[in-house]
């Protein structure tokens, strides 16, 4: 599903944030990215759609070499995939049903699928009874629920978080990757960065743990930190 | 593009301009204005050319006979100069007619006397020779004079290219204002709506897909200023019309619903214009920064 072979990434200002990094990860697969911060997990994931381009080696999804396709191609290849950020990114002025159907709007899906498929992913994160509600009216928790269910409205085959439970509290961010797994359960390949110990250690899943820009440790059913 | 997904950007065009109704208002009243001065240009250029091409038939000279001339032997003369093309001898009866239907004035009952000379109006080959023939004209007894409406055409045809100009350079100066003030305007909404930009972009919204309702919030600015500018436009001719016609019946002008029709339809599509491609200039950046 996502290979990177040897990927640097070093941004204009000089800052190196990939290291010759090598990683594969397979389709269905549930893989926490882990490292403190600055050690390049967003980057990593910024790289998969195209938010930044790798300075040398190559990155593909599902078959795509990420840095030589061509501008126009770059909307297909996120289509094809889902983005949680910690921030949430919903739109203030949309209720919860119109931030979720925001994804299905670009794609020009017809209003009949629309509704249907706002009411499957809304129940997914059972959050199908606040469809009218706006944004500032939900919880932290609800808000990233929002996020996970547009998301995944477009039934991608892969999942991307970037830190989805930094701004929550212990219980909540817990909710939230047990819906993510159940999510993952469902066949979605999802990546996770993250540098919550509590969670990563409680889900015993694939951990791959980051150090100045590179793999340092790559374990199948791993905890935060290994001690190592 | 499919009807709904035209609905869903119409929506968020709307939106936008709702966000700040100020700046959409003066953005529209201020194409309103900018066309309006350039539509006033035009049809300005338009009654000008009118007046010239009324005042002279291009390479036509007009010879006025002496009262005891013989009008004959004068057109025997003239017909003898090749460069001559056709004479025609236009009586003082008819003269005073001619001028009488020019002016709107019932010429024949209002004088006791008819002051007009005989006439020949004479057309060359070659406008081109016209001074030159004139000239010669002059020479031929029985000639009062000769002339051709070179010193007024010439004013006319002064006065319109300095209108042009004055048009032109206001024209662009106007423009350029309207591009900037409609650009503003719409940036002001690109920016508030940056995040769902970036939202749009990563759920795989295309650079066009994301591009329209900020290009459709600026030609709502043109085609609404475009309609505001043919309306008080229509209004203001309509009055000028009117008021040249009470009082100086004699200037022609250049009238007809069709020209309406064409003005409105010009308006329009440099309302549009304007809207789309200062929209265009203001979305680019914040597309490229993405």
């Amino acid at each position: 599903m996502i290979k990177y072979e040897n990927v640097s990434l070093q941004y204009p200002n000089g800052t190196r944030a990939i290291n010759n990094l090598d990683l594969h990860i397979g389709k269905g697969e549930f893989v926490f990215i882990v490292g403190p911060t600055g050690t390049g997990k967003s980057s990593l994931l910024k790289m998969l759609y195209r938010e930044v381009l790798p300075t040398s080696g190559k990155v593909v999804v599902a078959g795509r070499d990420v840095a030589r396709l061509p501008g126009r191609q770059v909307p297909l290849l996120r289509r094809t995939m889902g983005v949680i950020f910690q921030d949430y990114r919903l739109l203030p002025e949309k209720t919860v049903a119109e931030n979720v159907a925001f994804t299905l709007e670009v794609l020009g899906t017809s209003r009949r699928t629309k509704v249907r498929k706002v009411r499957i992913a809304l129940e997914l994160v059972d959050l199908w009874h606040k469809a009218h509600c706006m944004p500032e009216e939900l919880s932290g928790g609800e808000q990233q629920r929002i996020c996970i269910a547009r998301a995944l409205v477009n039934s991608p085959p892969l999942l991307l978080a970037d830190e989805p439970t930094g701004n929550l509290d212990p219980s909540t961010s817990l909710d939230i990757v047990k819906l993510l797994e159940a999510i993952n359960r469902r066949g979605t390949t999802v990546v996770m960065a993250t540098h919550n110990q509590r969670i990563v250690d409680s889900m015993q899943k694939r951990v791959v743990a980051l150090a100045n820009g590179t793999v340092v440790r790559d374990v199948a059913r791993g905890v935060y930190d290994d001690g190592s | 593009m499919a009807l709904e997904t035209l609905g869903f950007l119409s929506q968020e065009t709307w939106t936008g301009a709702k966000r700040h109704p100020l700046m959409s208002i003066a953005s529209t009243v201020n194409v309103g204005v900018s066309l309006a001065i350039l539509a006033v240009g035009a049809l300005a250029i338009l009654n000008v050319n009118r007046v010239a091409d009324h005042l002279l038939e291009k390479g036509q000279i007009g010879v006025f006979l002496k009262d005891d001339a013989d009008a004959r032997a004068v057109e025997s003369r003239l017909l003898a100069d090749e460069r001559v093309e056709t004479s025609e001898f236009v009586p003082k009866s008819e003269g005073l007619r001619r001028m009488g239907e020019m002016y709107r004035l019932p010429l024949e009952g209002l004088l006791t006397r008819n002051p007009i000379p005989d006439k020949m109006v004479v057309t060359l080959r070659r406008p081109e020779q016209i001074a030159d023939v004139t000239r010669a004209i002059q020479g031929i007894p029985g000639v009062e004079k000769a002339i051709y409406g070179s010193v007024a055409q010439d004013r006319v045809v002064a006065a319109n290219k300095a209108l042009k100009w004055a048009t032109i350079i206001v024209g662009v100066l106007l423009v350029a204002g309207t591009f900037l003030i409609i650009q503003s305007t719409v940036r002001l909404t690109v920016h508030a709506r940056r995040h769902e930009i970036r939202i749009m972009q990563l759920v795989g919204a295309t650079n066009w897909f994301v591009r329209v309702p900020f290009v459709l919030e600026g030609v709502l600015y043109g085609v609404s200023g475009a309609a505001l500018a043919a309306l008080a436009v229509q209004i203001a001719y309509f009055w000028v019309q009117d008021y040249v016609q009470r009082h100086l019946s004699f200037m022609p002008m250049v009238h007809g619903s069709g020209l309406f029709v064409v003005m409105t339809l010009a308006l329009i599509a440099a309302g549009c214009a304007f809207g789309a491609a200062s929209s265009l200039i203001s979305i680019q950046r914040y597309l490229r920064e993405a």
